[in-house]
């Protein structure tokens, strides 16, 4: 099936994105008949979960055993799913979505579709939230959710929100929000997976989600390198390869650069925290966008050893320093021309601090 | 747009507005990024609310492929001097996806005879910016931005824009001569008096005598017959902090030299983000 119709959300507006006219343009197998495509579905059960608070559609949208992989966090149950989204809500009851793209590819038949959307939400701190205290400020967040969905469930998910942009906006400081965060109680699971996900980094070995279905082979190398020249390599002198000289980039915490020697600056300064750190490129879609332009959305992981900069974690030197982010590239003629980059840099350090004081525990234990 | 934004920010056509906005649009002012519907629609709430009704003296579009960078200078009920709002829209004609917009409220803060601390706490909260540090030197690598090279055809403009971009860029002042007329008009931030090219000079080191480590970058550049409009920054230190100090200049040539320039720059917004910021010592 043609699958160059497929919904593009830049220009449409949310009623049209909501009453999808013409033919599906994807097979969309055991998907609801009213879906047309993977967009239209990621868009439409968004919008229905969260601005509709139809909190109980999770059951029909989820499947009942689906894992959901923070970086603070781990679960595989839609009751989990419903839990945390109401909780969400009860803290930030006016929470909007904002879809601002999704970046698709087709896992073929028997596997369904894997969606990243990037969304922007824009909320309000009215009760005591997974940061502290109510503090009855607005934010707002970008958050890039990985979904792998099957016969119209979501069936596993990688959830990125930049929640360091969030907490500055809300006048918590990002030690603080980490060290709360840290003494909230984390689960086995969780904590297994991260020990597992660390090791495999370090090895730079794939991770076990692969998926066969072609991908446009330049593009697929291009984001492979992206990973490997900058995050492996360190090879700064190549940003000017990616990157067009008025590239903009947004990275968690309100890291803003436009042109190369910003973008350089951010890379050096991000990874001077844990020098010898290892990336693995864990997935790739690719879709067109405009004319010349592609959309190119790559999650992946890294893992290294943590050197602060910054005094106040100077105690942390050693501890693992562990990220799962997510980046949407637009890439035109060849080069970046823009790039927003998501993960949770309080679940960074709090899993960092959790770390510390499980240490210190365990000595004291000895 | 150019209708659609006089009727909103002078009248307050609120409808219109938000029929030219998506549910996915934002709104960028003052260094705050807005999206949804309750921030986008204090747009123009926040703009009436301290400015009042006010008339269009003057306005220029300068438009390529799906941006339109839109000036107007308005003048508020019973005051006489006139305020520079500066649009960049990205819009397919119906719809506006992004706006980044400057106002000098500065200017608005003395037209309307309100100290810049009343005005300045009328501003929201800036969003959370790390500049992280870099190497601002080209080390001979060419990676800078300059405007010939962001323009996406051939244009006849391109040795004036460069010539323009290095009297910032590379501090070269006596470009100036070169590139404006001798009677060119030019309205600088902060500021009502006609200026002349010598004041460009003076505004040039004003801010780069204040700051070391000065970067300019330059983010767009549209083109449209013998105007040019840019959208562009300083980044630098000033004693030990980083600032960024965004613009938009729209120049108006007679394909040889400047005839007009209008730069805005949100002064008081620096100042909320930067409050250490001596640059514009009020």
């Amino acid at each position: 099936m043609q699958q160059n119709n497929v919904t593009q959300v830049h220009w449409k507006n949310l009623p049209e994105l909501l009453s999808p006219q013409g033919k599906p343009s994807q097979s969309l197998k055991n998907f609801d008949p009213e879906f047309v495509d993977i967009v239209d579905y990621i868009i439409r059960i968004t919008h229905r979960i969260w601005e509709q608070k139809n909190i109980a559609l999770c059951n029909d949208y989820y499947a009942e055993y689906c894992p959901v992989h923070t970086l603070g966090g781990y679960s595989d149950d839609v009751a989990t799913v419903i839990k945390n989204t109401l909780l969400t809500l009860a803290a930030f009851p006016d929470r909007t979505l904002i879809g601002e793209n999704v970046v698709w590819r087709d896992l073929g038949e028997d596997n369904g579709y894997y969606s990243s959307h990037r969304i922007t939400s824009i909320m309000t701190n009215k009760n005591p939230s997974e940061f502290g205290a109510t503090t009855g400020k607005t934010g707002r967040v970008t958050t890039i959710a990985d979904c792998v969905c099957y016969e119209n469930k979501i069936v596993y998910e990688w959830l990125m929100r930049d929640n360091s942009f969030l907490v500055k906006q809300l006048g918590i400081g990002l030690i603080d929000a980490a060290t709360h965060f840290a003494n909230l109680p984390t689960n086995d699971s969780f904590e297994t997976w991260r020990a597992q996900e660390i090791a495999r980094i370090e090895a730079g070995q794939a991770t076990s989600h692969q998926w066969h279905t072609p991908l446009d082979d330049d593009s697929e190398k291009f984001a492979e390198l992206w990973i490997n020249t900058i995050f492996n390599k360190k090879a700064f002198a190549e940003v000017n390869s990616f990157y067009h000289k008025n590239a903009k980039l947004q990275w968690p915490g309100g890291i803003e650069a436009v042109g190369i020697p910003g973008i350089r600056g951010v890379f050096i300064q991000w990874l001077a925290q844990c020098p010898e750190a290892l990336a693995t490129c864990d997935h790739i879609s690719i879709v067109p966008f405009e004319d010349n332009t592609i959309d190119i959305a790559i999650r992946w992981s890294l893992a290294g050893t943590f050197a602060p900069k910054n005094e106040l974690f100077s105690k942390y030197t050693g501890q693992c320093f562990f990220v799962m982010a997510a980046t949407h590239l637009r890439v035109v003629n060849g080069k970046i021309s823009e790039e927003w980059t998501v993960f949770d840099e309080v679940a960074v350090y709090a899993n960092i601090i959790r770390d510390y004081n499980n240490s210190i525990v365990k000595q004291g234990i000895e | 747009m150019l209708d659609m934004l006089i009727k909103t920010f002078t009248q307050g056509d609120i409808a219109g507005y938000q029929s030219s906005l998506l549910h996915s649009s934002f709104w960028s002012q003052h260094n705050t990024k807005m999206f949804g519907e309750d921030k986008l629609t204090s747009v123009p709430l926040a703009w009436l609310m301290s400015a009042g009704r006010c008339q269009v003296s003057q306005s220029l579009v300068v438009q390529q492929a799906n941006v339109s960078v839109i000036h107007l200078k308005l003048k508020t009920q019973d005051y006489d001097l006139p305020v520079n709002y500066t649009f960049w829209l990205q819009n397919n004609g119906v719809v506006i996806k992004s706006a980044h917009a400057i106002v000098d409220t500065l200017q608005l803060s003395i037209a309307k005879n309100i100290p810049a601390d009343e005005i300045t706490l009328t501003l929201p909260a800036p969003d959370p910016l790390v500049i992280p540090d870099y190497d601002q030197q080209d080390n001979l690598q060419q990676e800078f931005a300059i405007p010939s090279e962001l323009m996406t055809k051939a244009c006849s403009l391109s040795t004036l824009l460069d010539s323009w971009w290095r009297i910032w860029s590379s501090s070269q002042l006596s470009n100036i001569n070169d590139v404006y007329t001798k009677e060119a008009d030019i309205s600088l931030p902060g500021a009502f008096q006609q200026k002349s090219r010598e004041d460009i000079f003076e505004f040039v080191l004003l801010i780069k005598s204040k700051l070391t480590r000065v970067f300019c970058q330059l983010e767009n550049v549209v083109i449209e017959g013998n105007n040019a409009a840019i959208k562009w920054f300083i980044d630098g230190d000033e004693l030990g902090q980083k600032i960024r100090l965004p613009f938009i200049t729209i120049l108006k040539t007679d394909a040889k030299k400047i005839i007009s320039e209008v730069t805005t720059c949100d002064i008081l917004a620096f100042n909320k983000r930067h409050h250490s910021s001596n640059i514009f010592h009020m």
